[in-house]
């Protein structure tokens, strides 16, 4: 069966591919020595922080390509923590500069560019991060399309070959001018959106049909603005929809957009996307206090009692954490690691290190009790599964990476600063 | 266990004589492969001194004497295995000393400069437990080694410090700080090299978990004059340093910069500098007017130091993120520091030490750590990639004037820099090597 890897975190959310045959060793080509276990690599134009998607042999992906300046264009105002407008983020940056926001469908066997498609080519609503990009947010696919989200500037849906299905805007969105973040997630035969901004007015969660791009619910909501990723969990009956949030973590009804239960936030900036495991969902949050919150979904109304333990360490500002079985994995910013017990919030090891110093922006993936860290530098960090921390190999595709690996098909997909690496195990060459 | 097993070394030394140096060459008796003292080789040795960390003058400068004339390439006088460690070597006296490993021993060996003969060599007993999660470190010993007029010290990578007479190889004395090393957290070994500082030793040792000690010593007996308290250490060395008419310890623990009388002991002040990983390996710099310490998460950091009623502040005058030094002291030259960025896999960079101003920096993917000296009109960065890279000394731009490739393995120490000669350490060999 041809895996799919069909949206942020792979289908299921988690990070967590079914694969057993892929390689844990590999290295591109230098002038000395020949590529280990790279299939292909293509150069990607542009920047972009959004992770490749794949649906069957096509993998689809976004970027931006800087435009003609605009002078004189400046951000939104934004609003500071107590409300007062006139904040400016000191790394906000390039609002006065045209973008192209595209997206670039790649063939899965020969790493060919098929097509690339401009989805927008203007001015930006809002500034960005200047390590963030305009085109972070990680594409869905299913079987018929391809959803590309650039945040103010539309939702964007693609067939396989490239036409265009439909678009649709949802407003502006501005987040103190740090840029797009949170992917779309696909619900049966929805694309459901987490929309928060500023400091919580006009926040909206929408689920949008993904065949027409007709919008079927909205969920209005108070929280400031997010980068997260929501999270479709199934809880006894019923399948809910986790939203990381500040001021409050919500459960809705993935179907409808009713609110099913809320619990205390992560206080500290909802960038982390929620994970799940053993009944379980745990949400985290690393700038400022290091939040990390096991909840037990599945109740309703306001729930104080949700919340099962809780850890102030160890918790990332920007990677997502990992759950695999019993175990919840934190990576720090700076590649530390803990592993907790899930079901009783034991620590099992803090302080697991990548054998060199590195900052970490990726979120982590997992096959075969393997989790595969990759670092700002392009380090990717095979760590073993389980209560005791091991490197089990150190690789490094020679770039900066951002984005998160995505695994389909017995390939993992990096995609670094300027390239798109598939790396399959190439068997033993003479 | 591992306490009992250090404690119960009681130093069973084993001390080689002469005759043990295994490349003796000369068939007649006596110690003939020792050049013939006050002959003309020895004499021709007589300036050679690199006799501590960074060098005789402890800043990476090399004597004017000893600047190189870069030749055409660098060929190996000799190579000798030496074992484990990344403890950089000294020169005095016509000897290297090198401080190594071969467990569950620490050695500390004298070779003959120009022939790479061991003089003398003693090994004693060091049980080393390698932190669980620094996989990719090798084994100490880190620390290196001082010669001080006839005398050698070792700092082992458990925190055993000997002194040893640097002619016969006799040990003098022996203090053992094993009990405050504990590597089962985020420390992972001893390894701030001893200084000497009016006329005392001093060492820093202990751990993130039994806390962190700075200790004056009678280098003659061994006896503690002082012992300031306070965190673990964060791998960097003491440096002394001169502000007004104070004269200072300065030094890094796991979470701070520490300024400590270096007459008394006292905590003069204390400026936090947390790590997530307790690594603050980077030597500080003293200007002159700037305290400089960098950190590979922390970036570069300046701080004034003044007093004011009766008491020293560290104020920071500067700071750059983007400059952010993980093993490599940088030198300074003319109110420039040149040092390495660990930032995109080590950026060679250039930065104004009054303002932090950048005044040039590498694209990246430089070295995974270098070491860095001043030769003349050169900087010089000795890689881990075995490669020594010969970069102009000039604000305006990096432009490299040489490269050679000296070590076929990896290479973490200082080399020491001598009028006619490098002394290389690389992951497991000593080699003396010679321009051609």
């Amino acid at each position: 069966m041809a895996a799919q890897w069909t949206q942020w975190r792979g289908p299921n959310g988690l990070g967590i591919a079914p694969d057993k045959n892929l390689p844990t060793v590999w290295s591109p080509a230098t002038p000395e020595k020949p590529a280990v276990n790279i299939k292909w690599k293509t150069e990607i134009p542009g920047r972009g922080h959004s992770s490749p998607v794949v649906w069957g042999n096509r993998i689809f992906l976004t970027t931006s390509i800087k435009g003609a300046e605009v002078p004189g264009k400046k951000a939104p105002v934004h609003l500071d923590f107590s409300r007062q407008p006139g904040y400016v983020h000191p790394d906000s940056t390039d609002v006065n500069f045209k973008h192209a926001l595209q997206v670039v469908a790649v063939d899965a066997t020969s790493g060919k560019i098929l097509w690339t498609r401009t989805a927008y080519d203007g001015e930006m609503w809002d500034d960005r991060h200047r390590k963030n990009t305009f085109a972070s947010s990680t594409m869905a696919v299913d079987e018929e399309r391809a959803y590309a989200f650039f945040e103010s500037a539309g939702l964007y849906a693609y067939k396989h070959d490239g036409t265009l299905a439909w678009k649709t805007s949802l407003g502006g969105i501005i987040k103190a001018g740090l840029g797009p973040g949170t992917s779309p997630v696909i619900y049966k035969d929805l694309i459901i959106l987490q929309c928060d901004q500023e400091m919580g007015d006009g926040s909206f969660i929408v689920a949008l049909n993904r065949k027409t791009g007709d919008e079927v619910w909205r969920a209005s909501r108070t929280n400031r603005r997010s980068w997260a990723t929501p999270l479709v969990i199934h809880a006894g009956e019923r399948d809910e929809l986790i939203a990381s949030g500040a001021e409050s973590v919500i459960a809705y009804d993935p179907a409808t957009g009713k609110e099913l239960w809320r619990s205390e936030g992560t206080r500290s900036h909802p960038i982390p996307s929620p994970v799940a495991t053993k009944g379980l969902v745990f949400l985290t949050a690393g700038s400022q206090a290091k939040v990390v919150m096991a909840m037990r979904p599945g109740a309703s109304g306001d729930q104080k009692d949700a919340i099962v333990w809780r850890y102030n360490k160890g918790a990332a500002y920007v990677p997502s954490p990992i759950a695999i079985g019993d175990y919840l994995y934190l990576v720090s910013d700076t590649g530390l690691m803990t592993c907790i017990d899930a079901i009783t919030g034991e620590r099992k090891y803090e302080g697991g290190r990548p054998p060199v110093p590195a900052t970490f922006f990726a979120s982590p993936v997992a096959f075969d009790d393997k989790i595969l860290l990759t670092s700002e530098d392009g380090d990717s960090f095979v760590i073993k599964a389980g209560p005791v921390h091991e490197v089990l190999a150190t690789n490094s595709v020679g770039e900066p990476v951002y984005a998160s690996p995505a695994i389909a098909d017995g390939t993992i997909y990096i995609r670094g600063d300027s390239h798109l690496f598939a790396i399959t195990e190439m068997g033993k060459r003479q | 266990m591992i306490r009992a097993a250090i404690a119960a070394l009681a130093i069973s030394l084993l001390c080689l004589p002469p005759e043990g140096g295994s490349h003796r060459t000369s068939t007649g008796g006596g110690l003939s492969w020792l050049p013939p003292s006050g002959g003309s080789s020895a004499a021709a040795f007589a300036d050679q001194e690199w006799t501590q960390w960074r060098g005789p003058s402890r800043n990476g400068v090399v004597a004017p004497a000893a600047v190189p004339k870069w030749p055409t390439q660098w060929k190996k006088a000799w190579r000798v295995e030496v074992g484990e460690g990344y403890s950089s070597p000294v020169v005095a006296g016509n000897r290297v000393f090198v401080h190594s490993r071969k467990d569950p021993n620490e050695i500390v060996t004298a070779y003959v400069l120009e022939l790479g003969h061991i003089a003398w060599q003693h090994q004693y007993k060091a049980d080393f437990a390698k932190n669980q999660y620094a996989t990719g470190m090798g084994k100490a010993p880190f620390a290196t080694p001082l010669v001080s007029g006839e005398r050698l010290f070792t700092l082992g990578g458990t925190g055993i410090l000997c002194a040893w007479n640097t002619r016969t190889g006799a040990m003098l004395w022996l203090k053992d700080y094993s009990s405050l090393v504990d590597t089962s957290k985020l420390f992972t070994g001893t390894a701030a090299s001893p200084l000497m500082e009016g006329g005392l030793l001093i060492v820093q040792v202990g751990s993130d978990v039994k806390g962190g000690q700075v200790v004056a010593l009678d280098p003659a007996t061994g006896n503690e004059k002082w012992t300031w308290k306070g965190k673990g250490p964060g791998y960097a060395s003491p440096v002394a340093v001169s502000v007004g008419s104070s004269r200072q310890i300065v030094t890094m623990t796991d979470g701070s910069i520490e300024g400590i009388d270096a007459k008394s002991g006292e905590s003069l002040w204390s400026v936090p500098f947390p790590d997530d990983w307790h690594e603050n390996i980077v030597t500080p710099i003293w200007t002159g007017t700037h305290l400089i310490v960098s950190g590979t998460r922390q970036g570069t950091h300046a701080y004034t130091l003044k007093q004011a009623e009766g008491k020293w502040q560290a104020t920071e005058a500067w700071k750059n993120p983007e400059v952010a030094m993980y093993m490599s002291t940088p030198v300074l030259s003319e109110g420039v520091l040149y040092g390495l960025s660990a930032k995109k896999k080590g950026q060679v960079v250039a930065i104004d030490a009054a303002s932090g101003a950048v005044k040039w920096m590498t694209d990246g993917r430089a070295a995974d750590h270098a070491s860095i000296l001043l030769a003349g009109n050169n900087v010089l960065l000795m890689t881990t990639a075995g490669e020594l890279i010969v970069v102009k000394r000039s604000p305006l731009k990096y432009e490299e004037e040489k490269r050679y490739t000296l070590a076929d393995a990896a290479t973490w120490a200082v080399p020491a820099v001598l009028p006619d000669a490098l002394i290389v350490r690389d992951v497991s060999g000593l080699m003396r090597l010679v321009g051609s």
